[in-house]
């Protein structure tokens, strides 16, 4: 499959596309994941919203009808309590559930570094460190992926915004966990997006690890370590 | 209300303060469902909007906190992506199929500056250097939601030149707001 790797709209173009929400499902759900793990489109992409709020000065306010308050109290804080926490939620959940600007708007946290670094203080909530994030480049970026752990639910999502196979020729990703040797997560199946399944040996190791994808027969590398050349490698990041 | 007491009571909403979250809801509420309603063009599902728009406010508001974003923009934000998740559940799926984009890999400038207060004025003054067309196919889609297929529709011009207007106006309007 051939793609335009030359040609397209800059990322400034794309961000506003995504946050006017004109984007094509496919390219918004990318755009959404670039979107809370690469902070430079992070930028891009509040820098419009923040652009565009203003507009919204020509809609008039409406009262809610009273009764709309009530119900959503009793929605929140009646059903609350039973209802536990809410942790596991996939990417997709946390991406459609929230809208996908709102919710870029909301992983623009995984960027600020008193989140990675622990409590802030001032009563900044900080989330544990349950999902992972990292963005897998070939030297050449005709190749580029959006990969986010899930340690609860022990699941790989990831996100082609680019991809140049060799024809008869596989991607396998890998994790590597600190001071050790690769781990196989998978050879990556065809088509935009994917759900892996994370070794339980790289669950326990998230904390400093690198993944990287390498270049295989078909069927994946024959042994247990990359059997040829290693095209990307990134460390992952908190959430 | 201002910008601060609107951040700070969020900050309180992040530590699980209902009162907080009370106020917070009084004081933006309108706003937001004026937002809602702008795009579905119908009372009952902007205020079911509105509505859900505040229980993402109530279980993120601790995202808020460090994300930089002014309080009036994030709560905008959600309720306008709400309203539209809303939009085109409620439609079938618009007919985009010629639409092929893939994110280009280049290197992004980061310009994540918070644009001040009154950026009405200077915002509707850029507008009008626009093009009618295009700012009116601007504002079609922030203020009304409509997608790209709407927009060509609505102008009668094919999707591409839609699409090429669209994205004109976009780098014309950001040359004008960072003069």
């Amino acid at each position: 499959m051939s793609r335009r790797d030359d040609q397209g709209p800059d990322d400034t173009e794309i961000a506003a596309e995504y946050v006017l929400r004109v984007l094509k499902p496919d390219a918004e759900r990318a755009a959404a994941i670039r979107a809370a793990s690469d902070p430079a489109f992070a930028a891009e992409v509040r820098a419009w919203e923040e652009r565009f709020a203003p507009m919204m000065a020509e809609v008039d306010p409406v009262d809610p009808d009273p009764a709309t308050k009530a119900a959503l109290v009793k929605r929140l804080f009646g059903a609350e309590e039973a209802q536990g926490q809410r942790g596991g939620a996939g990417i997709w959940q946390l991406l459609t559930g929230i809208g996908f600007a709102a919710a870029a708007a909301l992983a623009v946290i995984a960027f600020q570094p008193q989140a990675i670094d622990g409590p802030a203080g001032d009563g900044v909530v900080v989330a544990e460190n349950t999902r992972f994030v990292t963005e897998l480049a070939v030297a050449d970026e005709t190749t580029r992926m959006f990969a986010v752990i899930d340690v609860n639910t022990g699941e790989l999502d990831l996100a082609w915004t680019a991809r140049n196979q060799a024809e008869g020729r596989e991607f396998q990703l890998w994790g590597i966990p600190e001071g050790q040797a690769p781990i196989s997560i998978g050879v990556l199946p065809p088509g935009r997006q994917a759900t892996l399944t994370v070794p339980a040996a790289l669950l326990a190791a998230t904390d400093g690890m690198v993944l990287a994808i390498s270049d295989e027969p078909p069927g994946g590398s024959p042994t247990d370590q990359p059997s040829g050349d290693i095209l990307a490698t990134a460390p992952v990041s908190a959430i | 209300m201002t910008r601060e007491e609107i951040e700070a009571l969020i900050g309180s909403v992040a530590l699980g303060d209902r009162t907080a979250f009370q106020s917070l809801y009084d004081a933006t509420s309108a706003k937001l469902l004026g937002v809602c309603l702008r795009i579905l063009k119908d009372r009952a599902a902007a205020e079911d909007a509105m509505q859900d728009t505040y229980i993402k406010v109530w279980k993120n508001a601790d995202r808020f906190a460090v994300n930089g974003y002014s309080p009036m923009t994030w709560l905008i934000t959600i309720a306008r992506n709400t309203a539209i998740d809303r939009l085109r559940a409620s439609k079938p799926a618009a007919d985009i199929a010629d639409f092929t984009d893939t994110i280009a890999a280049s290197g992004p400038t980061a310009e994540g500056r918070v644009i001040a207060a009154a950026e009405a004025r200077r915002i509707s003054a850029c507008f009008n250097e626009l093009d009618a067309d295009r700012s009116a196919a601007i504002k079609g889609a922030y203020l009304d939601g409509q997608s790209y297929a709407d927009l060509a529709e609505n102008f009668n011009v094919p999707l591409n030149t839609m699409r090429t207007w669209l994205r004109r106006g976009l780098i014309a309007l950001r040359e004008c707001l960072s003069r």
